[in-house]
C-alpha cells in the first residue's frame, strides 16, 4: 500500500482497488470480530464434557457404562457430575439389594427425566427420594435408569431391569418427545445417495457445525430464547409445534396410539410385580410459553400431548401427575429451564419433585403409607 | 415512525433513490415535499389533527410573505402572534385549561418548525432573505430529517443545496461517509443510549433502597452522572442518523454537538452542545439584547456587564423553551445563571490577574480538568430540572441525607475531573497515531474496518437485547 488512503472532504473519488480492498477488509472485521467473540464466548462461559459414559446397546438404544463418572457443564448451567453406579444407574447409591427397612424408587425417562446438566442431588428421583426419607424418617434410596434419546418404547423395554430391583415405586417421566419414533412403521427418511458434495452443501455442512460447536451462537440462542414470543417462532420454523395443532395430526395420532400400547404394556408388567407405578408429565418449555401466550396462538393446544397421556394413564389405572398448568403459573417459565439448550434446570426438577409429592396420596401400597402425610405436608392430598 | 428504525431508514433509502431520478429542480423539490408530508402523516391517523399545525405554518408563510414584500409593519403582530400560537397549542401550563383546545393534535416538531420561522421572518424583514415559494418554505420547515428535532438549519443553507439547477455528484466515497455517520448513530441510539438509560434507570431503583452512605453516595452518582451522557448518546446518536442520511440527498445539515463534554467551560459547553440552538439564540437573541442594550448604556467600562447580563437572559430563555411546566422556569435560571457566572468570573479573573496571566492559567493541564470535571457536574445538576419533575425530584431527595449528597456532587466532581482527563489523553494518545504520516483514523481502511464492527456489535447486542431504542428526547420539546 503506497498511501493510507486518507479520507478528506476533498478526496470524494476512492480509487479502483478499493473496490476489491473495503469489502475485504469488512469481511476481514467481521471474521475478527466473531472470533473474539467467540474467545470471549469461551472465557466467559465455559463448557466442557469429561468422560464419555455412553454407550450404544442394541435393545434400548443407549445404556450407561457401569462404574463412570462424567463432569459436564453446558454455559447455561452450573458444573455437575454423573454418576453411574455398579448397574449403569444415575445414582449415589448401589443397586444391589436395598437395606432392610428402605425405601426404592426407580425411574425410567430420556434426558429430562435422567436431569441433563443438573448436579444428581437437584434431579427431580433424587429430590423425591430425599424428601420421602425426611417425611417418612426412612431411608429412600433413587435408582435412575433414564438415558438420553430414549422413547417410550425403549423406556418399556427396561421393564425387567425395573422389576429385578424391587423398587417401591416406579416414577416414569414422558415428555412429548418421548413419543417420537414410537411406532414401528414411522415413515423414516431415507438418506439421499452419496454424490459429490457441493461447495454450497460443504458450506451449509461447515454453518451447522459452527452453529453446533459455537459458544457465541449458544449465548446468543440462550439471550434470544428468554423472549418468548422469538423462542416460539424459533420453534415452529424448526416443527417443533407440530404436536400441538388442532386437531393432532394422523401421525401424532399414531405416535399416541403406540404410547398407549407401550404405556400398557409396562404398568401390566408392574402390576403382575405388585410394583406401583406413577407417570408423570415432563413439560417442554415451548409447550409452557405457548400456554404463557395462549391469546396470540389460538390454533394450538399446548395441553394435547399431556391430556393424551393423561387419558392413557386413567385407562390404566395409573396414577398420573400433570405439571404444565402449574409450572405456567411462573411468570417467567424460562426459569425452569436452560432456555438455549432445552432441557430443565435445578428448579425446574425442584418444581416437579414437589408435584410428584403432593400426589404421593394416590399411591396406596402399604409399604408408601408414610408418603400420605408427606403429602399432606406438600400441600396435597387430593392429588396435584 | 421514528428514526432510528429500519423503517425510517427503508423510507429513506426510497425517497434518496427517488430523489435523483430526474435534474430538475421541480422533481427534487415535489419528492422532497411527498416525503415529508407522508413522514408528516405518520403523526396522526385524524386529519383534523393536524389543522393547528397547518394554522401555524400558514401564519409563518404569511409572515415571510408579508416581509419578503417590505411590509415590515406587519413584522411584530406576526413575531407575537406566532409565538403565542406556539405557546397556546403546545399547552404551556400557566394557560388556563379552558382556553385550550380540547382535541388531539400534532404538535411534534412544532419547536422546531417555529425556531426556522423565527429565523426566516427576522431574516426577510431585514432583506437578507428574499425568493422564498411555498413548497421552498414547506420543505424548509417540515423537512423529514430535521422535523422532530433539528438540527436548525439556516435556509440560505438549505437552499444552496436545493435549490440550486447544478449539485455535486455522489460520489461511493460520500455513501461510505454516510453510512459510517449512520451506522454510529444507531450504534449510540439503539445500543449506547439503552445502556446508559438501564444504568440511569437502576441507579434510581439502587438509591431507593441503599442503606449505607456509600451506597447512597454510589447511587446518587450513578443517578446524576448517567443521564448527561444518556442524553449525548440519545440526542447526538439521532443527529448522526439525520446529518449521514442527509449525504444521500446532497443535504449539508449542519453539526449539533463537537465534544461537548471536552468544553473546558460552561460557556465554551454551550458552543459545543446542540450548537444549532446555541447559534439561533446566539443570533437572534443575544446580539440584538447587547446591540440594544450598549445603545442605551453607552459607557465602556459597561460592557462587560452587559455580556453578563445578556448572557442571563439568553441562557434563561433558552432553558425556558424547554418545556411546559414550572421547573423548566428553573432550568432556565440555572443555566442562565451558570454561563453568566461563569462570564463574569472571566470577568473579574482578568481584571484580576491580568489578561496575560489569566490565559496562561486557563492553558494550564491541571485547571482545564478541574473546569471540565466542574463544567459536567453543573450541567448534570442543571439537568435534574430538565429530565425529573418537582415529585420525582422530591422523591429523590426525600432518599438521601444531606452528608450523601454533600458526598455525592463532591465525588462526582472528583469523578468527572478525572474520567474527562483521562478520557482527554486517551484521545489525543490515539489522535497522535500515524500510517504512513498520516492520522490512523483518517484512513478509510481503518474506518470501514471500525464502522464493519460497529455495525456487527450493534446488530448483534440489539437482536440480544430484544429492547427498542429509547425514543428521541428532544421529540419532546
Amino acid at each position: 500500500m503506497s498511501s493510507p488512503a486518507q479520507q478528506s472532504p476533498g478526496a470524494a473519488r476512492i480509487p479502483r482497488r478499493d473496490f476489491i480492498l473495503l469489502p475485504l477488509i469488512s469481511l476481514a472485521t467481521v471474521l475478527v470480530v466473531l472470533g473474539l467473540a467467540e474467545v470471549g464466548s469461551r472465557i466467559i462461559w465455559p463448557a466442557y464434557t469429561q468422560g464419555s459414559c455412553l454407550a450404544g446397546d442394541d435393545r434400548v438404544g443407549f445404556k450407561w457404562k457401569p462404574r463412570c463418572d462424567a463432569r459436564v457443564k453446558i454455559m447455561e448451567s452450573s458444573p455437575a457430575v454423573y454418576h453411574f453406579n455398579e448397574c449403569g444407574f444415575r445414582a449415589s447409591t448401589s443397586c444391589g439389594p436395598k437395606p432392610p427397612g428402605a425405601l426404592r424408587i426407580a425411574s425410567l425417562g430420556s434426558s429430562s427425566m435422567l436431569g441433563y446438566w443438573v448436579a444428581t442431588e437437584q434431579v427431580l428421583p433424587e429430590l423425591l427420594a430425599s424428601d420421602l426419607a425426611r417425611g417418612c424418617g426412612r431411608e429412600v434410596d433413587s435408582q435412575n435408569l433414564s438415558v438420553p434419546g430414549a422413547t417410550l418404547y425403549n423406556m418399556a423395554d427396561r421393564v425387567g431391569e425395573v422389576i429385578a430391583l424391587q423398587p417401591d415405586l416406579v416414577l416414569l417421566g414422558i415428555s412429548s418427545q418421548d413419543l417420537l419414533d414410537t411406532i414401528p412403521d414411522e415413515p423414516v427418511q431415507a438418506p439421499p445417495p452419496a454424490r459429490p458434495r457441493s461447495f454450497g452443501a460443504r458450506l451449509k455442512e461447515l454453518l451447522q457445525e459452527a452453529n453446533l460447536n459455537s459458544r457465541f451462537v449458544a449465548v446468543v440462542r440462550h439471550y434470544l430464547y428468554l423472549d418468548r414470543e422469538r423462542y416460539i417462532q424459533s420453534m415452529s420454523r424448526r416443527g417443533g409445534l407440530v404436536s400441538m395443532q388442532r386437531p393432532l395430526s394422523s401421525l401424532w395420532e399414531k405416535r399416541v396410539e403406540a404410547a398407549d400400547r407401550t404405556l400398557g404394556r409396562l404398568s401390566k408388567a408392574l402390576r403382575t410385580a405388585d410394583i406401583p407405578l406413577v407417570v408423570i408429565y415432563l413439560p417442554e418449555l415451548t409447550e409452557l410459553q405457548v400456554i404463557k401466550a395462549a391469546a396470540e396462538h389460538p390454533d394450538l393446544d399446548p395441553f394435547s400431548i399431556e391430556s393424551a397421556v393423561r387419558q392413557i394413564a386413567l385407562r390404566d389405572g395409573v396414577p398420573f401427575v400433570p405439571s404444565l398448568e402449574k409450572l405456567a403459573e411462573a411468570p417467567d417459565p424460562t426459569t425452569y429451564f436452560f432456555a438455549g439448550d432445552g432441557h430443565l434446570s435445578a428448579a425446574g426438577h425442584r418444581r416437579l419433585a414437589d408435584l410428584v409429592l403432593r400426589s404421593m396420596s394416590l399411591i396406596r401400597p402399604s409399604s408408601l403409607a408414610c408418603t400420605q402425610a408427606v403429602a399432606t405436608t406438600y400441600g396435597g392430598g387430593t392429588g396435584p | 415512525v421514528s428514526t432510528a428504525t429500519p423503517a425510517f431508514l427503508l423510507f429513506a433509502v426510497a425517497g434518496a433513490l427517488a430523489y435523483p431520478l430526474n435534474r430538475s429542480i421541480a422533481w427534487r423539490q415535489l419528492v422532497l415535499l411527498a416525503m415529508n408530508l407522508y413522514f408528516l402523516s405518520t403523526f396522526s391517523r385524524d386529519p383534523v389533527g393536524f389543522i393547528p399545525l397547518a394554522a401555524f405554518l400558514a401564519v409563518g408563510f404569511v409572515g415571510v410573505w408579508l416581509m419578503q414584500r417590505g411590509r415590515r409593519g406587519w413584522f411584530v403582530p406576526v413575531l407575537v402572534l406566532e409565538i403565542a400560537l406556539l405557546v397556546w397549542l403546545k399547552k404551556y401550563s400557566f394557560i388556563p385549561h379552558f382556553g385550550l383546545l380540547h382535541f388531539s393534535y400534532v404538535t411534534l416538531g412544532m419547536s422546531y418548525i417555529c425556531f426556522r420561522m423565527l429565523h426566516m421572518l427576522i431574516d426577510a424583514k431585514e432583506g437578507s432573505l428574499t425568493g422564498v415559494t411555498l413548497i421552498g418554505y414547506l420543505n424548509y420547515t417540515l423537512n423529514f430529517l430535521t422535523l422532530v428535532s433539528g438540527p436548525i438549519q439556516r435556509y440560505e443553507d438549505f437552499a444552496s443545496t436545493q435549490l440550486q439547477a447544478t449539485r455535486p455528484r455522489l460520489e461511493l466515497a460520500d455513501v461510505g461517509r454516510a453510512l459510517e455517520r449512520i451506522a454510529l448513530g444507531v450504534f449510540k441510539v439503539s445500543l449506547l443510549s439503552l445502556l446508559l438509560q438501564t444504568w440511569h434507570d437502576a441507579a434510581i431503583a439502587r438509591l431507593g433502597v441503599a442503606e449505607s452512605i456509600p451506597d447512597r453516595v454510589a447511587a446518587g452518582i450513578g443517578v446524576a452522572a448517567a443521564y448527561p451522557l444518556f442524553l449525548y448518546a440519545n440526542f447526538s446518536g439521532y443527529m448522526d442518523i439525520v446529518i449521514g442520511i442527509g449525504h444521500f440527498f446532497r443535504f449539508t445539515l449542519p453539526e449539533n454537538f463537537a465534544r461537548p463534554f471536552a468544553a473546558p467551560n460552561f460557556m465554551t459547553f454551550w458552543n459545543r452542545w446542540h450548537m444549532t440552538l446555541s447559534d439561533f439564540f446566539k443570533t437572534y437573541v443575544f446580539n440584538p439584547l447587547v446591540l440594544a442594550l450598549m445603545q442605551r448604556f453607552e459607557k465602556p467600562s459597561l460592557e462587560p456587564w452587559i455580556a453578563v447580563c445578556a448572557f442571563f437572559i439568553t441562557f434563561f430563555l433558552l432553558g425556558v423553551w424547554h418545556g411546559q411546566t414550572s421547573v423548566f422556569v428553573v432550568y432556565g435560571l440555572i443555566l442562565g445563571l451558570g454561563v453568566s457566572v461563569n462570564k463574569l468570573y472571566q470577568v473579574l479573573m482578568a481584571r484580576r490577574m491580568g489578561a496575560k496571566r489569566y490565559k496562561a492559567l486557563a492553558r494550564s493541564g491541571l485547571y482545564t480538568a478541574l473546569c471540565r470535571g466542574l463544567t459536567f457536574t453543573y450541567f448534570t445538576f442543571s439537568l435534574f430540572f430538565f429530565w425529573s419533575s418537582w415529585r420525582q425530584m422530591g422523591e429523590l431527595l426525600s432518599r438521601v441525607d444531606t452528608v450523601s449528597l454533600v458526598l455525592t456532587w463532591t465525588g462526582l466532581l472528583l469523578f468527572a475531573t478525572l474520567a474527562l482527563a483521562l478520557v482527554e489523553s486517551v484521545s489525543r494518545w490515539i489522535s497522535s497515531w500515524t500510517l504512513v504520516g498520516h492520522p490512523v483514523f483518517a484512513s478509510r481502511y481503518v474506518r470501514t474496518a471500525l464502522t464493519t464492527a460497529v455495525i456487527l456489535v450493534t446488530v448483534t447486542a440489539t437482536v440480544l437485547m430484544n429492547a427498542p431504542a429509547p425514543d428521541n428526547v428532544y421529540k419532546a420539546f
